[in-house]
């Protein structure tokens, strides 16, 4: 093909990729800019984390740094101001969203599969209800909730956090992957078919591979934010299935005095799970899997 | 209407009733610390002075009476999130919790929270040595009332048992003031407002006088509700039969007026975000020079390496009214009983202990414990820590006999009192004060009697 | 059954085969009819599951349930007559509207245009793209309580650093809706960015290249080819940022607890002050009941011009 298509060591072009120099040099203007709007309050939250009491409100940029804040927020001490494990409840949080995840996906994949290739008679509407998860107020739900959790057992449990964020998880998978699995073109399945695979495995060989990114931002996405979920874990739990946005909260300290600096590092260290989270998955989310599409 | 049927609480409430759990009036016998011995309480608590300084000394009361404690923390913005939640579902889970006096006006009503006052009097429940009158007359009646729209507070049942207290007086920057050569601290309003107006210079970030001006009721209770009574105005009056709404009196408007000018000349440039840590927090930061609010929340700013001017700070009792009175209002935390607790002799037995002589002497010589509900305690323990904090001591002494809550009691506290917040913030904006004040007062009165 | 081995998926194109031509494995009719059906039952379940509390929580608001009425009975439409005529609440639905229209539009303009320009593959752009995601790792709460301290005219950072002086306000009644956007699009661009990066990334490219090839300018590549093939994921990510911001709470509350006054006010901090505040529990449901109702009218509309821009991007793409 006479292609005038640029290829360079850093590989082949995707589509919308250009390399004029001068527009280049404006667009990483653009996003130097943006990256200093999103990365200056972390880089002052960390700077944040590493003040002491004195300091957290009288300093800007020249202070004595101390990792003291990091070592209470995961130490005995810690724990006797916030009664609560920093560090049991970042594993508990672990638990409750990668469960939420997980379950998001067992169920919704299927879903978001079936709505998203066969557009079915009530398909649509299926997806419109799961969806309107979303909707509903936390606090709308939140004193039924209290109530029902209760009566079944289900307060303060992993099994009862994992299902309420489900409100938060579930919609997100599905609506995303939905998208992926309507742009999924058919032939690929049908090749596989004709090669004599049941329509599992070729769901399994074909169809999932291509969604991979797909599959990966939803989980990903999903996962962050039922990780930064305040209200239901604040309500919903006391100190067995509690999870490590609450925690976080708790270091900020009472009675006229605020320990931001104990509050920064802890939600710093907090942010760490689901970061190596995102650097991991990240390479589904770069690898450009374009699909051959075999036009009928 | 439907007999209780709706409401998801009342199954369970009847249930417990029917099951005849144990009040006060059960528990016979003589006294002992270790009559609940074997069983476990859940106690709520929101970070605090008072929960970290009781925090090491929990161990001790399993110790003397065999009973665990759980405790469940939950952050100070959402304490009452919770533990509205839970109450109104009726769980029971937390057999004691910390409760704020205003906060008994709501979960009184329902039946909520226990009286304890069955468990005071019996003597198999309560220890000879207890003294209960050693508590601050004024602590005692703030958490007593009859739930009766028009009657004060001081009848009716205990509903809680004050545990800490605040007075709300004015603390200020006296390593400052001495550098400056003030020496006479203003004795009535209008000299303290201009004070305040000489202290700030806005080109050296320094300030006046700050204070609350955030969104909520908080904003109402400490510095601003203190002076407003000093200054002869009152929130409700009692006409017999109704509660009116006396925030658009004459002095109530010329007060709102001088305090909002106030703020706008020597007050934080962000006043309406000013809440509780940030208001004391600029003092301890050198950036105000005065705070009208809570003693004990200055209190633990002056220690060591607690704030970039400990040590610098002084304290009193803030300007008299025209009258020369000192009336302050108060806060109190206390600890309060769930009504469907399963473990109410232990949850008294807890509630006991920690309002009890011993551990309150114990946990004031952490150094950030104030104030002291026990007379015994302050007259004791608290005089000896506390004599190094310049005018600590006068200021309190100067107004224990007049500091009470000085709030009318009504149901609706938080929603006609965060609607005066409201109102503040209004006029701060620019609103004409009579007008909106009139408004409000219109506004209140048909939300109190309700 | 033939054994070959697994096709590695996604390769090269290639020309039909013959084996196309025959006939797919015979599967029963109903089976094949009822398989997604079989697919979305757990999904259904769980739909079904969460339906009961909340509408549990919708029958609070035909009550009068208050901490001070313990005692509820059904009071028919009360409440809502109450809420709609209150001149607060319908305060708070413009500015519940202007945040979400706002938030959500700036949030999604400079969303597309941050995953248009990463995926140039640019060596800065390769480095930003592995912390596009930070602010998204710090919960809404913490970051309010973090955005304030910067926000505050005395020592917060941002005065210092922009020169703005101890006496510019952020959070003042003129300024507070503006802060509290900037606050929201800081942590969920990125989610936007993200959601159409992906998206890009799994274009086809034979059209680009086929365009390419007859010369067409990056413009109107962008036009014609690439931007309705992404209009649907950039909808799904406006969607869910428009419902998230219709009801939003968390870093509101806690940079201004819905003030100055009612500057920030939005429907469910409204809804908070009546129920967790005032315990008013049926009036926070009307209020939180009303709010579902905006939700869901703007949502099946949105939802609706999804199905639209999928149908355009699939013409676009053959």
């Amino acid at each position: 093909m006479a292609v005038k298509v640029f290829k360079t060591s850093r590989g082949e072009l995707a589509p919308g990729q250009k390399r004029l120099s001068f527009g280049s040099a404006a667009a990483d203007l653009g996003l130097i800019f943006w990256f200093i709007f999103s990365l200056f309050p972390i880089f002052w939250m960390l700077m944040l984390a590493l003040k002491n009491a004195e300091e957290q409100t009288t300093t800007y940029f020249s202070f004595s740094p101390t990792w003291s804040n990091f070592a209470t927020v995961l130490s005995n001490k810690g724990t006797e101001m916030t009664s609560v494990d920093f560090k049991a409840s970042l594993l508990t949080s672990l638990l409750n969203c990668g469960g939420a995840v997980i379950v998001s996906l067992v169920i919704g994949i299927p879903a978001a599969y079936a709505a998203g290739r066969w557009q079915y008679r009530g398909s649509n509407d299926l997806m419109f209800q799961m969806l309107s998860f979303r909707f509903a107020p936390e606090l709308m739900v939140i004193v039924p909730l209290f109530v029902i959790y209760n009566q079944i057992g289900l307060f303060d449990t992993k099994v009862g956090m994992i299902w309420v964020l489900q409100l938060v998880t579930m919609p997100l998978v599905v609506w995303i992957l939905r998208s992926y699995f309507q742009d999924l073109p058919e032939d690929l399945e049908q090749a596989a078919l004709l090669d004599g695979y049941t329509r599992k495995r070729a769901f399994l060989m074909v169809a999932l591979p291509i969604v991979r990114p797909g599959i990966a931002a939803a989980a990903l996405l999903a996962f962050i934010f039922a990780w930064n979920n305040y209200v239901f874990p604040l309500i919903l739990t006391d100190s067995n299935a509690g999870t490590v946005t609450v925690a976080i909260t708790k270091f900020l300290g009472g009675g006229g005095q605020a320990y931001y600096n104990l509050t920064a590092a802890a939600a710093i260290i907090a942010a760490l799970p689901p970061l190596i989270l995102a650097l991991t998955i990240q390479r589904y989310l770069v690898r450009g899997l374009s699909f051959g599409a075999v036009k009928a | 209407m439907s007999e209780g049927s709706t409401g998801p609480r009342m199954s369970r409430r009847n249930m417990l009733a029917a099951m005849g759990l144990a009040g006060a009036a059960e528990v016979g016998g003589g006294f002992d610390w270790r009559k609940a011995s074997g069983s476990t309480i859940n106690i709520l608590q929101t970070p605090h002075p008072y929960q970290l300084s009781y925090q090491p000394l929990l161990k001790e009361f399993t110790e003397l009476t065999g009973i665990n404690v759980n405790v469940d923390l939950v952050p100070e913005a959402d304490y009452f999130t919770k533990l509205n939640t839970e109450l109104a579902g009726g769980t029971g889970k937390h057999d004691a919790f910390m409760l704020g006096a205003y906060f008994i006006w709501q979960y009184g009503p329902p039946g909520w929270i226990e009286d304890l006052n069955p468990w005071l009097e019996n003597s198999s429940a309560t220890s000879a040595e207890y003294d209960f009158d050693d508590i601050f007359e004024g602590l005692r009646a703030s958490t007593r009332w009859d739930f009766t729209l028009g009657a004060p507070l001081g009848t009716g049942g205990q509903w809680a048992i004050p545990w800490g207290f605040e007075n709300n007086v004015v603390a200020y920057n006296k390593a400052y003031f001495d550098r400056r050569g003030i020496t006479k601290l203003p004795d009535n309003f209008d000299d303290f407002v201009q004070l305040a107006v000489d202290l700030t210079d806005r080109s050296e970030n320094r300030y006046g006088i700050a204070t609350r001006g955030s969104k909520s009721w908080a904003t109402i209770h400490p510095g601003f509700m203190t002076q407003y009574v000093r200054e002869g105005a009152v929130d409700y009056t009692f006409d017999g039969t109704d509660l009116v709404a006396e925030m658009a009196s004459d002095k109530a408007v010329d007060f709102t007026k001088k305090w909002i000018q106030m703020q706008h000349e020597a007050g934080p440039t962000s006043w309406t975000t000013y809440d509780y840590p940030n208001a004391t927090g600029d003092l301890g930061d050198g950036t105000a020079m005065m705070v009208y609010d809570a003693d004990s929340a200055t209190y633990p700013k002056n220690k060591p390496g607690a704030s970039k001017e400990a040590g610098n700070l002084g304290w009193y009792a803030g300007p008299a009214g025209p009258d020369g009175n000192y009336k302050t209002n108060l806060w109190t935390w206390s600890w309060a009983m769930s009504a469907n607790s399963r473990n109410k002799l232990a949850a008294w037995l807890f509630i006991q202990w920690a309002t009890g002589k011993e551990s309150m002497n114990k946990a004031v010589q952490g150094g950030t414990y104030a104030d002291p509900v026990r007379a015994s305690v302050f007259n004791t323990t608290f005089k000896r820590i506390a004599a190094d904090q310049f005018g600590y001591l006068e200021a309190f002494e100067t107004v224990i006999g007049d500091s009470k809550i000085q709030f009318t009691p009504q149901k609706a506290f938080f929603d006609t009192t965060q609607n005066w917040a409201v109102a503040l913030q209004d006029i701060y904006g620019g609103d004409d004060a009579a007008g909106r004040l009139r408004s409000l007062a219109k506004t209140n009165t048909s939300k109190v009697n309700l | 059954m033939t054994t070959q081995t697994p096709k590695a998926p996604a390769t090269t194109p290639e020309q039909p085969s013959p084996a196309a031509t025959r006939p797919l494995p015979q599967v029963p009719n109903w089976r094949r009819k009822l398989r997604p059906y079989l697919l979305s039952i757990p999904a259904l379940v769980i739909v079904i599951g969460i339906l009961y509390p909340f509408a549990l929580g919708a029958y609070y608001a035909f009550l009068n349930y208050a901490a001070v009425n313990p005692n509820p009975h059904f009071v028919w439409f009360d409440n809502f007559k109450s809420v709609l005529g209150d001149q607060i609440f319908w305060q708070s639905v413009k500015v519940t509207l202007l945040f979400a229209v706002i938030a959500t539009t700036v949030e999604t303009v400079i969303g597309v245009g941050l995953a248009l320009l990463l995926n140039r593959s640019s060596l800065i752009g390769r480095v930003f793209e592995k912390v596009l995601i930070l602010p998204l790792m710090i919960a809404p709460v913490i970051a309010g309580v973090m955005w304030k301290l910067m926000f505050n005219p005395q020592f917060g950072i941002l005065n210092h650093v922009l020169g703005l002086g101890n006496t510019f306000d952020w959070l003042s009644a003129n300024h507070a809706l503006w802060s509290v956007i900037l606050v929201d699009l800081w942590i969920f661009t990125p989610f936007v960015a993200i959601l159409v990066l992906a998206g890009i990334r799994s274009l086809p490219k034979e059209p680009f290249e086929a365009s390419q090839v007859d010369g067409a300018s990056w413009f109107y590549m962008f036009r014609k080819l690439m931007l309705p093939m992404l209009w649907p994921y950039i909808l799904v990510a406006v969607i869910f940022r428009f419902m998230d911001n219709l009801k939003v709470f968390d870093h509101i509350y806690v940079l201004t607890a819905g003030g100055p006054g009612v500057a920030t006010r939005t429907l469910q901090i409204g809804a908070f002050e009546d129920s967790i505040i005032n315990l008013n529990y049926s009036r926070g449901s009307t209020y939180m009941l009303l709010l579902w109702i905006l939700v869901f009218i703007t949502a099946r509309y949105l939802v609706s011009v999804l199905g639209k821009a999928q149908r355009r991007a699939a013409g676009a793409e053959s």
